[in-house]
């Protein structure tokens, strides 16, 4: 066994997801140096750290803290180490606007209020809902009680200190699907299933095949905690470099929130239109769900765009329907890596889980693959529409994306960049992701059919941008210690 | 061969700046105002050089030597450096160049030493650009096995061609076939598209 990671100096939620059904995001702007600093030295003792619960000790409520660079600055941190941070952070995620195709209606400017500012501090509530979530079929306000009480005391706390003021907030929950609690996100796909796994720790959940790297023997195993937290070793094997002192980021790592909205009524009306046309290109009666019920053209789309079916059954897997059996078992949801499928007829090039998390795609054994690897850990906000109706694209509803990484060039940009906004790693040439790429209306992408059949790939025509950005920033989640030192000011390179 | 790399060629030149003043003017500053002010992109002057991949004019001022103990080790004189890639052979691309864009070669090469003049010919222009080439040696060509003349056309089949596919996806077979063989008739018609181009559509005709 490799090193042990110190979870009670890493903040919570970074390590393993809280599984929370409710979020409350709170951005907040320095106004005065040294209160701002009293406010964070009494916000400390609330922090949620990444400490396993024991059985049935998992609280009410958590919270926890990140910093924009303009927030590091905010709060005194010293020039020498400031000027150390990475670029893409120092710059924020407004300057990479053209690199992550946040333009035109995603563009910065159109963003939503709070993010018209620079966001200085992020505040992030978890909470559970008072009764037991399987026990509800919606969220009302009264559920969100933990949440509320704590905010309220929150909101005391930084009264007291002053030195901070509070530029908006969001909350996020699970979605309810027909009265039932789920993990789905407004389109209606089951989401976060293949979040990766690292080194450091002795969780289960850790050794799940599919989730960390392959070997050339098969076998799966985590991935280097370096990808993830910083101060460690990393896939390349070298412990990366970093804003010194150590203590100010060891521990640490970045996160990037994106507030991204689904315009669930241009998915949809483009899912039942050209699904009719995609049904035309297959052999219809092989499509079954394990349940047998015929899979109709729109879902058959929707799961070639996605690469998983909308319940989650990964495509490489299962390729003709949903199968509730392997989407169940952990031990098989991830268990692939599409080496079999190299003229990608069964899950397309372009797929949203084989772009983002190409597996063995690329070659190399999954090496290139191992270090654009992220973490995500948000969840959604708004009312879902339910599946029968289409809904309203400019109803408030989306997803809060939260990716971790320890490196946000190497890993969230890469991806957003070259693998979601660009095609030429996988053979689709300049076609961007169907369902999260800056698509115009204009763009096209190929659904690659069996070379071995008679039918012709499907070409998807004038796909429309599903999901438009509304506002986030680049932050850094200190460690438990680095936040002391932060709170106190007491972070020196000399 | 050094300066070969599949098919391309790579040119690497490297020409002495004149030091002496011009109306009161540095060569140098007056070759780099030059320089910034040459179009680029469809109207780049190379663009008029068919045979060019990809071509580069910049300034070496000097070499610096980073690291402890500073160590000083001047260069004689500053150079302009021009790089290219091309298809055929040096001799040829020298002549394309002259043919092409003399006074263009006259308005940069005029700041160098020893630059006889496009007056004096075009053996003295390729005996010049011999005298001050160096070895590329290891070079990165985008497309080492195609002319550019074949990488346009191929470029305005491959995006008409999608299109096509698109357009025509679940038409009857027999259509298909027909349109296509006009779709190929119209693209073997169509010129190629002008170097520098950044969307490669057919010109003229419909499919």
């Amino acid at each position: 066994m490799g090193k042990m990671l110190k979870l009670a100096d890493i903040q919570g939620n970074i390590v393993q997801a809280y599984r929370f059904p409710l979020a409350r995001y709170i951005m907040f702007q320095v106004t005065e140096e040294g209160k701002a600093r009293e406010f964070i030295k009494k916000i400390i003792p609330h922090i949620t750290t990444g400490e396993m619960w024991e059985k049935g000790g998992k609280p009410e409520v958590t919270t926890n803290i990140a910093f924009s660079y303009q927030g590091l600055k905010a709060i005194g941190l010293n020039e020498s180490s400031l000027r150390q941070f990475p670029l893409a952070f120092a710059e924020g995620m407004k300057a990479r606007a053209h690199l992550l195709g946040d333009e035109g209606e995603s563009g910065p400017h159109q963003w939503d209020e709070c993010w018209q500012e620079h966001v200085d501090i992020l505040l992030t509530i978890n909470a559970r809902t008072v009764s037991d979530l399987n026990s509800l079929t919606e969220i009302t306000e009264s559920e969100k009680a933990h949440l509320n009480d704590f905010h309220e005391a929150l909101k005391s706390l930084c009264d007291s200190t002053g030195g901070i003021k509070v530029l908006g907030q969001q909350d996020a929950n699970v979605l309810f699907y027909n009265g039932k609690p789920c993990a789905k996100e407004h389109f209606g796909f089951d989401d976060g299933i293949g979040n990766p796994s690292f080194s450091g720790t002795d969780l289960a959940t850790m050794k799940i095949p599919g989730k960390g790297k392959q070997l050339a023997d098969g076998s799966w195993v985590p991935l280097a905690a370096g990808e993830f937290i910083l101060g460690h070793a990393d896939e390349s094997q070298a412990i990366p470099e970093a804003p010194r002192p150590r203590l100010l980021t060891d521990n640490g790592t970045y996160m990037v929130y994106r507030k991204l909205h689904q315009n669930v009524a241009s998915f949809r009306k483009y899912l039942v239109d050209t699904g009719k046309e995609y049904a035309k290109t297959l052999d219809m009666s092989k499509y079954r769900h394990a349940d047998g019920t015929a899979a109709k053209g729109w879902e058959i789309l929707a799961a070639k765009m996605a690469g998983r079916w909308l319940d989650g059954t990964p495509v490489e897997l299962s390729p003709y329907g949903q199968d509730p059996s392997i989407r169940a078992d952990s031990a098989r949801n991830n268990d692939f890596n599409y080496t079999g499928d190299k003229d990608a007829a069964t899950c397309p090039f372009g797929a949203h889980v084989r772009r983002t998390n190409p597996r063995g795609s690329l070659g190399f054994d999954g090496k290139l693959t191992s270090r654009r690897r992220i973490l995500r850990r948000g969840l959604p906000y708004g009312t879902p529409t339910p599946f029968d109706k289409l809904g309203r694209d400019q109803d408030e509803h989306g997803i809060i994306f939260m990716a971790i990484n320890a490196s946000i060039e190497r890993q969230f940009e890469f991806v957003q960049q070259l693998w979601i906004n660009y095609g030429n790693d996988f053979y689709q040439s300049n076609d961007k992701d169907i369902l999260t790429g800056a698509n115009d209306g204009t763009d096209q992408a190929v659904i690659q059919n069996d070379p071995e059949g008679e039918k012709p790939p499907f070409i998807c025509r004038n796909i429309p941008r599903f999901v438009t950005v509304r506002g986030g920033e680049y932050f850094f989640i200190p460690s438990m210690t680095a936040l002391k030192l932060l709170s106190e000011k007491a972070v020196s390179t000399i | 061969m050094a300066n070969k790399n599949g098919i391309t060629y790579g040119l690497t030149v490297l020409c002495p700046i004149r030091t002496n003043m011009v109306q009161g003017h540095c060569g140098v500053d007056l070759l780099r105002d030059h320089l910034r002010a040459l179009p680029q992109g469809r109207k780049s002057l190379f663009g008029s050089v068919p045979e060019t991949h990809l071509a580069r004019l910049s300034i070496m001022d000097d070499v610096f030597f980073e690291g402890t103990v500073a160590r000083e080790d001047n260069l004689k004189s500053r150079y302009l450096w021009f790089n290219s890639n091309f298809d055929g052979d040096l001799c040829d691309y020298l002549d394309s160049m002259f043919d092409h864009i003399p006074q263009e070669i006259e308005a940069i090469w005029r700041h160098c030493t020893g630059f006889p003049g496009i007056e004096s010919g075009r053996e003295k222009w390729k005996q010049y650009i011999y005298k001050c080439q160096i070895k590329t040696t290891f070079f990165f060509a985008a497309n080492n096995d195609m002319t550019v003349e074949n990488m346009l056309r191929g470029l305005m089949l491959k995006q008409e061609f999608s299109a096509f596919v698109a357009e025509h996806q679940g038409k009857d077979a027999a259509e298909i076939q027909k349109e296509f063989l006009a779709f190929m008739e119209t693209y073997k018609a169509a010129p190629t598209p002008a170097r520098g181009s950044v969307t490669y559509q057919f010109e003229n005709g419909e499919v």
